[in-house]
């Protein structure tokens, strides 16, 4: 889209998060656009993960908004106002888990179908048909009646993902989604993100992996010490980073 | 067979280690006390705890106690024991006597020593002033108005519970109390159309429940008679001559007068003899394939109000389980501390506690359901406690990215409830749930006690008015393995089909 870069879907301002004393977000601001990619990088213990699962209120925070989706969310709005807030964040707004949290008691296919049929209403022959077109397009076609304990990690994910893309979500968030993965089944659930990510889908991928990142995303922002020390186009911040802190954590990463 | 033959040689040991106990006389005079089983419990006039003193005994049971020792030269103590396991606890060897208002009965003749008789009593039938329905014993012959059956309540084990079983079959229902006020309280409250209990009670206790009053004359003239162990010949030899002095010289008149139960019937008493022949009684004795043939089917009856009283209650403890777990787990604070003090209350006090309350206190505020549907209610209320507990245990063990997964979805918190966390606590709780279960077939022997006729209860209506112990205890036995067995099986079955089976081609 030729609009790309100039709507924001994510405005992040001046986010505090806090455990206690402990401080975990400082003054974080950002913003993602749409059909934006959104890389977030950096050490262990950064805030990356709280970050992100503040944007669709699983976390609370202390200071600062987030217009997501079109909701402002603010600390002090009282309980059932929130309730119903990110009940419609939430439908617009999925997630992918480090791991994975399929509902095993269902099979892939009903894992992917419950959400569609039992939140948006699909009626359910679309939803399956919807379904199995995600499925085979995450390449498990001949998997849709596996209950997910007979899947590997690596096929886990690809439901997962499908499952997140089934309420067509405007923005898709990623929470370390290969962390858990061996080598192999890594590099097939990077394929399909990078897939995802081509079709203009915006994209928050919180990662440990370069890999990845440089593979998706199109920004990148480094977390360290619970604020973004640096942020900018992936290719800049790879190639010729600003910070200190930056290259300390990239020199670490590669030596892995 | 041979395990028939290890059957004989086991019920010979205890025959003569019952033979073989030593001359109980001896023993009594040795130690010095005399020592008489008897219940305190809604015991007068018989034997009840001293109002100004509530540790000892009074009563014209304790009075002839005391005379009877005093004749033998030794003291009275007086023994607890559950009325209609007195017997039982006679053959225990922990009581030397029971002295507690006995009939004289066929199958109780042909099981233990008795003596003469020491009170002739009658059936007293109480009914409220205000029945019109029940003013004589004629009325007894035709159903009650509306064709149903006289509701009438008996002590357990009773002459008047046989009595009634016997000559009302058609017309009267028998409920059985464990106490003597039980029954007469329920008749006060409309419960029960009336209560026939010996003369003696129906006396005593005809000042506090005023609203009663004795429907025609007395019936079924009967007599007490002091019970001991088969072979205690001397014991009995000795008391029967105690009492003949006791008779003679009018002390037993005056014990009688202070309770207002010297009547003409007891002018029967100088006359009388010891010996059934004499008193009219057939001892009879049943046992072995016999009781079985006779008692066995109201075993198996009794066996299934077992069943319905599980099985009704059992999906209702966890229904209502189920609302105060998610209560105290996701609800607003009020409605979280209620749940909690639900939960406390009913695990901190008995069921028996909770079962009187539901069937005696209720009907004192106007609430009044019938026996069977208290125990419902009971066992309902207080499994639910323990099911709330385990359902929270269930939810608390899915791991919180299963929630989390479901809200990220859009899913509302009562939605991932219902699609997503119960289905998977389901899987936890079905072991402890159904374990539950099992228990509770066989708490529910408890509600015997709110006069509900279940296995336990008819068991020991049957063994006490039999004796014969060892058969109906296996028969009653095998009835709950019958019952639990196929609930076990019933258990892995369903644990199994809830775990999720691998599908698709095996890989």
């Amino acid at each position: 889209m030729s609009d790309a870069g100039a709507t924001p879907v994510i405005q992040v301002r001046a986010l505090e998060k806090r455990f206690g004393e402990h401080v975990i977000l400082d003054d974080v601001s950002l913003d993602v656009s749409r059909g934006e990619v959104c890389g977030i990088l950096g050490p262990s213990g950064g805030g990356k993960t709280t970050f992100l699962r503040c944007l669709n209120g699983l976390e609370n925070f202390q200071a600062g908004e987030i217009l997501v989706a079109g909701e402002t969310l603010r600390p002090g709005t009282p309980a059932g106002e929130r309730e119903r807030q990110l009940l419609r964040v939430r439908r617009r707004v999925g997630m992918v888990f480090q791991q994975f949290n399929l509902f095993p008691h269902r099979s892939a296919l009903d894992n992917v179908i419950e959400a569609p049929v039992h939140v948006l209403g699909t009626p359910r022959a679309a939803a399956i048909e919807q379904a199995e077109a995600l499925l085979a397009r995450v390449g498990l076609a001949d998997k849709f009646d596996h209950m997910p304990d007979m899947l590997s990690g690596g096929q886990q994910q690809r439901v997962a993902i499908a499952r997140a893309l089934a309420m067509q979500p405007e923005v898709l968030l990623f929470d370390e989604p290969t962390s858990a993965l061996d080598p192999r089944m890594a590099a097939e659930v990077e394929a399909v993100i990078a897939e995802v990510a081509a079709t203009g889908q915006t994209m928050v991928v919180v990662t440990h992996s370069l890999r990845l990142a440089r593979r998706t995303a199109g920004t990148l922002h480094i977390f360290d010490a619970s604020r973004i020390v640096e942020s900018g186009p992936t290719e800049q911040v790879f190639d010729s980073p600003r910070t200190e802190s930056t290259r300390r954590f990239l020199d670490e990463a590669y030596q892995k | 067979m041979r395990n028939s033959r290890w059957l004989s040689v086991f019920v010979v040991c205890a025959l003569s280690a019952t033979l073989a106990r030593g001359d109980t006389l001896a023993d009594i005079q040795a130690r010095g006390t005399l020592i008489w089983g008897a219940d305190a419990e809604g015991g007068g006039p018989y034997v009840y705890p001293d109002p100004e003193q509530p540790r000892s005994m009074i009563g014209f049971e304790a009075e002839l106690a005391d005379a009877l020792a005093g004749e033998l030269g030794v003291r009275a103590e007086f023994f607890q024991g559950p009325w209609h396991n007195l017997p039982a606890v006679l053959a225990t060897g922990q009581i030397d006597i029971v002295l507690n208002g006995y009939e004289l009965t066929p199958s109780r003749a042909a099981r233990m020593e008795h003596t003469r008789p020491y009170y002739v009593y009658e059936l007293a039938l109480l009914a409220r002033r205000d029945n019109d329905a029940l003013t004589a014993w004629d009325d007894l012959d035709q159903p009650a108005p509306g064709d149903r059956k006289f509701k009438i309540g008996v002590l357990q084990a009773s002459a008047a519970q046989f009595y009634l079983e016997e000559r009302f079959a058609d017309t009267v229902e028998v409920v059985v109390y464990e106490g003597t006020t039980d029954s007469m309280r329920e008749v006060e409250t409309g419960k029960l159309d009336a209560t026939l209990t010996d003369q003696p009670a129906a006396v005593f206790y005809r000042d506090r429940f005023a609203a009663l009053h004795q429907v025609g004359r007395p019936v079924a003239r009967g007599y007490y008679v002091i019970l001991m162990r088969q072979g205690d010949e001397t014991l009995r030899d000795a008391l029967n001559e105690a009492i003949d002095r006791l008779l003679a010289d009018g002390k037993l008149e005056a014990i009688y007068q202070r309770y207002g139960l010297w009547n003409e019937a007891q002018l029967e008493l100088v006359n009388l003899g010891a010996t059934d022949e004499e008193l009219g009684i057939r001892a009879e004795k049943l046992g072995g394939w016999a009781v079985i043939r006779s008692r066995g089917g109201l075993l198996v009856e009794a066996a299934g109000v077992t069943i319905v009283l599980a099985c009704l209650s059992m999906p209702l403890a966890m229904l209502l389980g189920l609302g105060v777990a998610l209560a105290r787990m996701f609800g607003p604070w009020p409605l979280r501390w209620l749940a909690i003090g639900y939960i406390e209350l009913l695990r901190g006090t008995p069921l028996l506690l909770q079962l009187y309350t539901v069937f005696f206190l209720l009907p004192e505020v106007g609430i009044r359901i019938p026996a069977f549907y208290a125990a419902v209610a009971g066992l309902a209320i207080n499994y639910s406690a323990y099911e709330a507990e385990i359902y929270r245990a269930g939810l608390q063990a899915v791991p919180r990215g299963q929630m989390e997964a479901a809200l990220a979805l859009g899913m509302s918190h009562a939605l991932a409830l219902r699609r997503v966390i119960i289905p998977q606590a389901v899987r936890i709780v079905v072991p402890p749930v159904t374990n539950d279960f099992i228990n509770m077939f066989k708490d529910t022997s408890i509600c015997s006690v709110i006069t509900v006729m279940e296995l336990t209860k008819q068991y020991t209506v049957q063994q006490n008015n039999t004796g014969a112990t060892l058969e109906l205890a296996a028969l009653t036995a095998l009835l709950y393995l019958a019952m639990s067995i196929p609930l076990a099986r019933l258990a892995s079955y369903l644990e199994k089909r809830l775990t999720p089976k691998p599908r698709g081609p095996a890989a």
